[in-house]
């Protein structure tokens, strides 16, 4: 992944790609699986910096550190001679890496911050106001299930009526806490 | 419904005329009616005169005002429907869309582009939080708030419905189709039809369909008691491309195999006579209990199972079973209990989902642009396979 399509991915998060533009940006990004995790990690970043509800249920995290862990490579250590039970510690000092660097992403700002007290972005939590949750559910990753649901069935057994990327107008429209 | 309220909601829905309404009906011909009497042959002959004005006169506004007649191919809502199921396989367009749904507005990018055949789609949030959904030739990836940019491939059963001809004889069962006039759009002049449910297992439709292109401008989905559940309506358009007959029409063009074979031998009453209409050949293969496992034993009327087929879903989907009437369809998604799943109704705009347990070790989801009755219905007639 090169730095102007990492730019063309946050002109398009920012909603600043011209209309022109945006078919060739949006070809872009779905073409290149790594754009897209760069979109992921720009969207939740938006939404942190805009103190917007997000939803970190969903995104997995807690699995996708454990993967991660899962493919560090194990360095078997030398038992020493005085017996003493050191075991491989590389995936332990991983897991402590790991968790103090979401500590730092998602409790870190919110310490910064003196002046007033931020809406707290923490998953399962509906939106304070406005516009109900997805799906008017308050879990993440149900809401993301019936999300994967949906496009199954838009895909699989849409009616004539409507069809393409229209269909998915209700999908796309919707935006809870507003 | 009973008859009354049926007929309650038809008369409703009939009286609606749609936002912006516009009747281009000329002003009545005042020189005809005000031309003073004459005596003898003369007037005899000024009579016939008049007599062949008032009827030219009386053409005109017919024409006018309602543009769309029974019998004639492409001004008839048939005609209309087919053109515009036709233009969403073929038109290229880019515009922005505004979507409202209980009272809450959302606007909408849209991009639909056709390169050799084929197309790609594009739907961008522009307010909030980032959404977008893209559609190509290999699948369809989504990108919204909750979950991680997820995609899906397209199956063979990938547009299934979408491919085959509106099949009318079926369609006029369950719902009534009304010529509603013309209206503006985006500023492009509209034809309206209504698509009207004869009963409350499913939505009605108004659809303004651009007389250029045939593209839908404005959709709204209306309820059994006429009120808009949500609308979808351009504000600005720009058509890009017309694809030829047989490119760009995507799943049209390229159509999932099992759809030409139809096999399956239609065993309602609703098939045969779709049969007698000559449409057979397009008939959707319908499923019989021996083709699927999990069987539907309550239905809502007019839905009818369709064959299984290869389905793209979620990985923990044992089963996809299919039923529409034509117009609206259901999906139920059948996985092993145990998974994380609904409990009870959820909505987003007029998509309705329904889960719970079956059959004990079972847990199924309807999802679909139906009322929830019509969800319900389905969810507690579903038997699993019998041992």
């Amino acid at each position: 992944m090169n730095r102007p399509a990492e730019e063309t991915v946050s002109v398009l998060v920012d909603g600043e790609t011209g209309s022109d533009a945006l078919p060739g940006a949006l070809d872009q990004l779905l073409a290149d699986d790594a754009l897209k995790a760069c979109w992921a990690r720009y969207q939740l970043i938006s939404l942190c910096l805009r103190r917007e509800p997000m939803a970190v249920d969903a995104r997995d995290v807690a699995r996708r550190v454990s993967d991660a862990l899962s493919q560090q490579a194990v360095v078997p250590m030398v038992r020493p001679a005085r017996g003493s039970r050191v075991r491989a510690v590389i995936p332990i000092a991983s897991a402590l890496a790991a968790g103090l660097a979401l500590v730092a992403i998602f409790v870190a700002p919110q310490l910064s911050t003196t002046s007033y007290s931020p809406p707290r972005p923490l998953a399962g939590l509906p939106p304070a106001a406005g516009a109900p949750a997805r799906w008017h559910s308050a879990d993440p990753v149900l809401r993301a299930k019936l999300d994967r649901l949906i496009v199954s069935h838009n895909e699989n057994a849409a009616g004539p009526v409507l069809t393409g990327v229209m269909a998915y107008a209700a999908v796309v429209g919707h935006e809870s806490g507003r | 419904m009973n008859p009354a309220a049926e007929g309650s909601t038809l008369s409703v829905i009939a009286r609606k005329q749609p936002t912006g309404h516009r009747r281009d009906v000329p002003a009545p011909c005042a020189s005809a009616r005000q031309r003073p009497s004459l005596a003898g042959p003369l007037a005899a002959a000024g009579r016939s005169v008049l007599l062949l004005a008032a009827l030219v006169c009386a053409a005109a506004v017919a024409s006018a005002g309602e543009p769309v007649q029974q019998g004639q191919d492409e001004s008839s809502v048939e005609g209309l429907l087919t053109r515009m199921h036709d233009a969403q396989q073929r038109v290229g367009y880019e515009g922005t869309v505004v979507y409202l749904h209980a009272n809450r507005l959302a606007t909408l990018r849209v991009a639909r582009s056709i390169d050799d055949g084929d197309s790609k789609e594009s739907l961008l949030a522009l307010s909030g939080p980032i959404r977008a959904v893209a559609r190509n030739a290999h699948g369809v990836t989504c990108m919204l708030p909750d979950a991680l940019t997820f995609a899906t491939p397209r199956g063979h059963r990938s547009g299934l419905l979408r491919s085959v001809p509106l099949d009318f004889a079926r369609i006029r069962r369950h719902y009534r189709l009304q010529p509603l006039g013309a209206s503006r759009v985006a500023g492009r002049d509209t034809d309206v039809i209504g698509i009207v449910p004869r009963d409350a297992y499913r939505y009605g439709y108004r659809f303004f369909i651009d007389r250029a292109s045939g593209l839908p401008l404005k959709i709204d989905l209306m309820d059994d008691g006429a009120e808009p559940i949500e609308q979808v309506m351009f504000t600005q358009v720009e058509i890009r491309s017309v694809a030829s007959d047989h490119a760009g029409s995507g799943a049209s063009a390229k159509r999932p195999p099992g759809i030409a074979a139809a096999g399956a031998r239609p065993d309602s009453e609703d098939a045969a006579e779709s049969d007698s209409s000559g449409d057979s050949a397009a008939s959707l293969p319908r499923a019989s209990a021996a083709e699927s496992g999990w069987r539907l034993t309550r239905v809502p009327p007019g839905f009818e199972p369709l064959a299984p087929s290869e389905s793209v879903s979620p990985e923990s989907v044992i089963e996809h079973l299919v039923v529409s009437d034509g117009i609206a369809s259901v999906s139920v998604y059948i996985e092993a209990a145990g998974t994380q799943g609904l409990e009870g109704a959820a909505r987003v705009g007029a998509i309705t989902a329904l889960g719970g347990r079956v059959a004990g070790d079972y847990h199924a989801t309807v999802v679909g642009e139906v009322p929830e009755r019509t969800a319900q219905m389905l969810l507690e007639g579903l038997e699993p396979p019998r041992q």
